[in-house]
C-alpha cells in the first residue's frame, strides 16, 4: 500500500503529517498549484512543504486547473467540449478500463495540460510531478 | 442545495438502499501522457440526480458512516476493478480513508474481504489534514511503507 496525502496546501497540518507519516505520495490541491503558478510566488510555508517534497523524495499529483473552454461539467459527466470531454469526465466502473486503454484520451489529455500550464509545476519540482496529474473535480447540480 | 439538509437518517437509508456508487478520476503522468491510476470518489443517486458531493461528505464526516462509505469504496473498487487491476502493471487506484480506522486491523481485513488482499501494492491510501492520524495509525502506515518497500526489494 502507497500511503498519499490529500488536498496539500499551505496548511500547517500538512506539514506535520508529512514531516512524521512515512508519505510516499502528495496531492497538491488546486489551490496550491494555482499559487505555485503565480510569477510572485514566494510564500514561505509552501517553499517549505515544497522542500519537504524534495527530501522525502515523495512522488508528487497535481489537481488540474479547469479548462476554461472545455465548458462546464455536468452531473453526467459531459462537458460542452467532446474534444476534452474524457480528461474532465468522471469514469464509472468500465469505462475506467476503456479510458486507460483509450489512445484518443492522451491526445485531448495533452491538449488540456498544455493549456492549464501544469508544465510549469513540473518545472518547479524537477521531475517529482512524474506521478502526474489530475483533472479538477465536476461541479454538480 | 446547503450543506446541512440532509439528515444522518436520511444518509443512512441511502447507504442501506445502496446509493453510494464510484467514479473515477484519472491520474495522467505528465512525461508520456499515459493514465497511471485514479481516484476512486464516493458519489450519491438520489433519484433521478446526483447530489453535489459537497452537500454530504462533510456530514458523513465524524459519524458512523464515514467508516461504512469507507469499507463500501473498497468494496466497489475490489468488485468493479479487482480481476482487472490484477492483470495490470504500474497503476494505482487512490481510496480515501478516514484516519480513525488506521491501524485497528479492519482496513486490511475489508481488503481481503473485497478480493484486494493480493493487490494492496496497486492501492494507495489517501488521507488528508482533516483527520490526524494517531499512534497506532501512524505504526500501520509505516508497516505498510516498509512492507511495500520489501516487496519492491
Amino acid at each position: 500500500v502507497k500511503i498519499a496525502v490529500d488536498d496539500v496546501n499551505i496548511n500547517d497540518t500538512n506539514l506535520l503529517i508529512m514531516m512524521h507519516a512515512p508519505v510516499d505520495i502528495v496531492k497538491l490541491d488546486k489551490s496550491f498549484v494555482d499559487e505555485m503558478l503565480r510569477e510572485d510566488w514566494s510564500d514561505k510555508k509552501m517553499a517549505s512543504i515544497t522542500a519537504l517534497i524534495h527530501a522525502k523524495n515523495c512522488a508528487v499529483i497535481a489537481e488540474g486547473g479547469r479548462d476554461r473552454q472545455a465548458g462546464r461539467d455536468s452531473a453526467s459527466g459531459r462537458c460542452s467540449n467532446g474534444a476534452r470531454l474524457v480528461f474532465f469526465s468522471f469514469l464509472v466502473g468500465l469505462r475506467f478500463h476503456e479510458f486507460f486503454f483509450g489512445p484518443s484520451v492522451l491526445t485531448s489529455w495533452s491538449l488540456t495540460s498544455a493549456s492549464s500550464g501544469l508544465g510549469r509545476v513540473e518545472q518547479k519540482f524537477s521531475g517529482f510531478l512524474a506521478q502526474g496529474v489530475q483533472g479538477p473535480r465536476p461541479q454538480y447540480g | 442545495m446547503e450543506p446541512g439538509r440532509f439528515s444522518f437518517d436520511e444518509l443512512l437509508d441511502a447507504f442501506r438502499r445502496q446509493e453510494f456508487f464510484l467514479e473515477y478520476l484519472p491520474t495522467m503522468r505528465l512525461s508520456d501522457g499515459h493514465c497511471v491510476g485514479a481516484e476512486a470518489l464516493i458519489r450519491w443517486r438520489r433519484g433521478d440526480r446526483i447530489v453535489p458531493p459537497m452537500d454530504f461528505i462533510p456530514l458523513i464526516e465524524n459519524t458512523p458512516l464515514s467508516g461504512l462509505i469507507t469499507y463500501r469504496v473498497g468494496e466497489l473498487v475490489g468488485r468493479e476493478l479487482g480481476p482487472w487491476l490484477r492483470k495490470q502493471e504500474d497503476i494505482q487506484i487512490g481510496i480515501n480513508v478516514t484516519t480513525e480506522t488506521l491501524g485497528r486491523g479492519s482496513l486490511s481485513a475489508a481488503c481481503l474481504t473485497f478480493g484486494l488482499g493480493d493487490i494492496l501494492d496497486k492501492l494507495m491510501v489517501e488521507i488528508n489534514e482533516r483527520g490526524l492520524p494517531d499512534l497506532l495509525a501512524m505504526k500501520a502506515l509505516k508497516l505498510a511503507t516498509s512492507k511495500s518497500e520489501n516487496r519492491r526489494r
